[in-house]
């Protein structure tokens, strides 16, 4: 019976993803979880990923980030921390995409499709860095 | 990822293959600058072997149509698959740009 926890720690660079992609299939697997939930775990980590790298990362520090899934009966808990500045990526400026025109603001669609895929998100400052917290239903 | 590039007569081609994660995407708008400088009026994305896209890939597409669209041009989808049409129903992108399952019916809506 493999954990139902996978953690994960990523180097502050975008070709990270790729790998944590990787374990989470296995993860993904494992639990048959959905190819929806799968699908909407792997885009809502890359999508906070990403904007933690190009907003919450300082260029001169070597930042990690920490990754944990944890399956519970009912649902997939996921936590991102990181060592970064000040950094909640819910409060990006996000509005609905209107039809026809290309998204304006880079990051806020994604952020807008984290909202939308997740079921419950949840930010604190930590003596560490940065956590988020996300859940999605099974 | 793999992005395949074909012409047939007038239409531009482009074959996604695999995930379109955060560096595919940036792989992908490179190869979108060169495309879309040149002016195309037709062009199709098969995307029948796309298995994901994030944000960074799904304003690709977005660029694209909008790109075409300012130059009279045409752009179709095809072949989007379920997980990836979630996405592209979320954003709205499905609601105002045409996309067709086949690849044949791209043909026929661009020709």
């Amino acid at each position: 019976m493999m954990n139902p926890v996978l953690e994960v720690t990523l180097e502050s660079k975008t070709s990270e993803c790729t790998r944590l992609s990787e374990k989470l299939e296995k993860f993904a697997e494992h639990h048959r979880l959905s190819s929806e939930v799968s699908y909407a775990i792997r885009l809502a980590l890359e999508e906070i990923l990403v904007n933690t790298m190009s907003y919450g990362c300082c260029e001169d520090l070597v930042n990690t980030i920490h990754v944990r899934l944890r399956k519970t009966d009912k649902t997939v808990e996921v936590e991102v921390e990181d060592d970064a500045a000040f950094f909640n990526p819910l409060e990006a400026v996000i509005s609905e995409p209107a039809h026809g025109k290309v998204p304006e603001k880079e990051g806020g669609l994604g952020i807008f499709l984290v909202k939308k895929l997740m079921d419950d998100l949840k930010y604190r400052r930590t003596e560490k860095g940065n956590l988020l917290q996300m859940v999605k239903k099974l | 990822m793999q992005i395949l590039v074909a012409k047939i007569a007038d239409i531009e081609v482009i074959s996604l293959l695999g995930s379109l994660d955060p560096d595919a995407a940036v792989q992908l708008k490179l190869k979108m600058k060169t495309i879309l400088e040149a002016n195309p009026a037709k062009l199709i994305f098969d995307l029948s072997q796309l298995e994901y896209t994030g944000s960074a890939g799904l304003r690709e597409f977005f660029l694209a149509a909008k790109t075409l669209d300012r130059s009279g041009g045409k752009m179709v989808c095809c072949g989007v698959q379920k997980e990836v049409r979630r996405i592209f129903d979320l954003a709205g992108f499905a609601m105002t740009y045409p996309t067709v399952p086949t690849f044949a019916e791209a043909i026929d809506k661009i020709a």
